[in-house]
């Protein structure tokens, strides 16, 4: 089961993204605070590129929230990079705490509530959550060179390229986190790399379910309930997996990154990024704009290594949310 | 939730395999590779005057030339996204893992990158090949001693 924790005074102050102009075609595009020419990003290697496109989201979201630095407390982030390196090495700048967290894809809503959390608890009076993920370094950290000439399958997703950032406050602003609530993880019963959208959907049909559980919350108290990955097959098997009708709020974040059914690009985006490219732009920017006005975050995560694949062990999956409130201005 | 359930609703989703089509591109594409290889071995024979053997040997490194070229521009996976094993099975695909490991390796460097990253996905293909090599070699040695020759 779950465990869902309610969050007092817990508020988004800011959040910022940066993605490549792939990532621009679908329907995010104009909602991103930065975008790079291509993988590289103006540096020589796609690991290179992936620092420099996380330090960059959160260097926005500090300016956004014109925030003095030295009044973070902690930082949690994490990517999909052995020993998450990527967030280490972008944190040996930070003048504060930080919390390396791995959660596959789930990363995005994992650091997001770990920063709710700590500052609901007043362990933090400002914390920052970041993750970032890039296509030619999930690629050779998973599969094969990306030049490499192997047929994909039509289930593949293709990993989202970018970073994002938020800053979580007790001070009140437009946006209120109210809770948050950490997965269980699943087996999969497969170690098909392949179709990870279907795999997910399980995590993410157990987390949800739970969430409205203990909330004691329907489907339609919620404008949106946006899940990570799952793409466009996944999507569909969450909607089966849920048995209801009517679920025009459920929508995956993948499918908006890459718009699959029109671009052809697979079965949609995946990656550390693709929730947080989606969440920390267009939701929290029609959150502000009172488009929507309760929104639940799913960050899917597929916790298995390039060992444990080919060792045919079954991948576990993990699924946490957040979930955000518009915040009324008395 | 029952694993049962769940599987059934996953096989449900998951998208029918154009094994018709696919079986089409592949021989088209790797008769293609076929017919290339073939000119190539005419063209050392008539016009570079070689011998056959060398011919032959030609025509394999003018389709790894080829090959490898394209994936150091960016196309090689494109194509082979369509075209599948008939691209990936000639010698083609070989020449692309080996092009794309060592274009991966670069970042590490020549010795514990290129070097060493190169053969990660072509090595099995080696080994194995000397391994059947070495396997045949002592059935023939042996079939030798005892006075068979099968070639004969």
């Amino acid at each position: 089961m779950a465990l869902t924790i309610l969050l007092k005074k817990c508020y988004l102050l800011q959040s910022a993204a940066v993605a490549t102009k792939e990532e621009t075609k679908g329907t995010i595009g104009t909602y991103l605070d930065f975008i790079y020419p291509d993988l590289f990003a103006g540096e020589k290697t796609y690991e290179s590129a992936e620092q420099a496109m996380c330090k960059k989201a959160i260097e926005i979201a500090k300016s956004k929230a014109k925030l003095d630095e030295k009044k973070i407390d902690i930082a949690f982030g994490g990517d999909l990079l052995n020993q998450i390196f990527i967030s280490s090495s972008v944190s040996m700048e930070f003048s504060y705490a930080f919390g390396g967290v791995y959660g596959a894809c789930s990363t995005s809503m994992l650091s997001l509530a770990l920063a709710s959390v700590f500052v609901s608890s007043d362990y933090a009076s400002y914390a920052l959550a970041f993750t970032s993920s890039n296509y030619g370094s999930a690629e050779r950290q998973f599969r094969y060179p990306t030049s490499y000439g192997i047929k994909k399958k039509e289930t593949t997703t293709l990993t989202v390229s970018g970073a994002g950032a938020a800053i979580v406050t007790k001070k009140k602003t437009d946006i209120k986190i109210v809770s948050a609530t950490f997965g269980k993880v699943y087996d999969s019963c497969t170690y098909d790399v392949s179709d990870m959208g279907s795999i997910m959907a399980l995590a993410a049909y157990h987390t949800i379910e739970d969430h409205l559980k203990y909330r004691n919350q329907n489907f339609d108290d919620y404008d949106l309930i946006l899940t990570g990955d799952l793409s466009l097959i996944g999507s569909e098997v969450l909607k089966d997996l849920l048995e209801r009708k009517n679920l025009s709020m459920l929508e995956d974040a993948g499918n908006w990154v890459y718009n699959p059914k029109k671009r052809k690009k697979f079965s949609g985006g995946s990656g550390c990024a693709c929730l947080a490219l989606s969440a920390y732009t267009k939701v929290v920017a029609e959150l502000k704009k009172g488009n929507y006005r309760h929104v639940l975050l799913v960050g899917t995560g597929a916790l298995h290594s390039k060992v444990s694949a080919s060792q045919q062990k079954n991948i576990p999956v993990i699924a946490h949310a957040v979930e955000l409130r518009k915040e009324t201005q008395k | 939730m029952e694993e049962e359930k769940y599987q059934k609703i996953v096989s449900m989703h998951r998208p029918k395999v154009p094994t018709l089509r696919n079986t089409f591109l592949s021989f088209l594409s790797g008769g293609l590779i076929g017919t290339f290889c073939e000119g190539m071995n005419e063209l050392a024979i008539h016009v570079f005057q070689f011998e056959k053997e060398d011919a032959s040997f030609f025509a394999t490194m003018m389709v790894v030339l080829v090959a490898s070229s394209l994936t150091f521009f960016g196309v090689y996976n494109n194509i082979s996204q369509k075209c599948g094993a008939g691209l990936f099975l000639p010698t083609s695909g070989f020449a692309n893992s080996l092009t794309s490991s060592a274009m991966e390796g670069r970042s590490e460097g020549l010795i514990g990158g290129i070097g060493s990253m190169m053969y990660s996905l072509a090595g099995s293909v080696l080994t194995y090949g000397y391994f059947i090599a070495f396997y045949f070699a002592t059935i023939y040695f042996l079939l030798n001693l005892w006075g068979i020759n099968p070639w004969h």
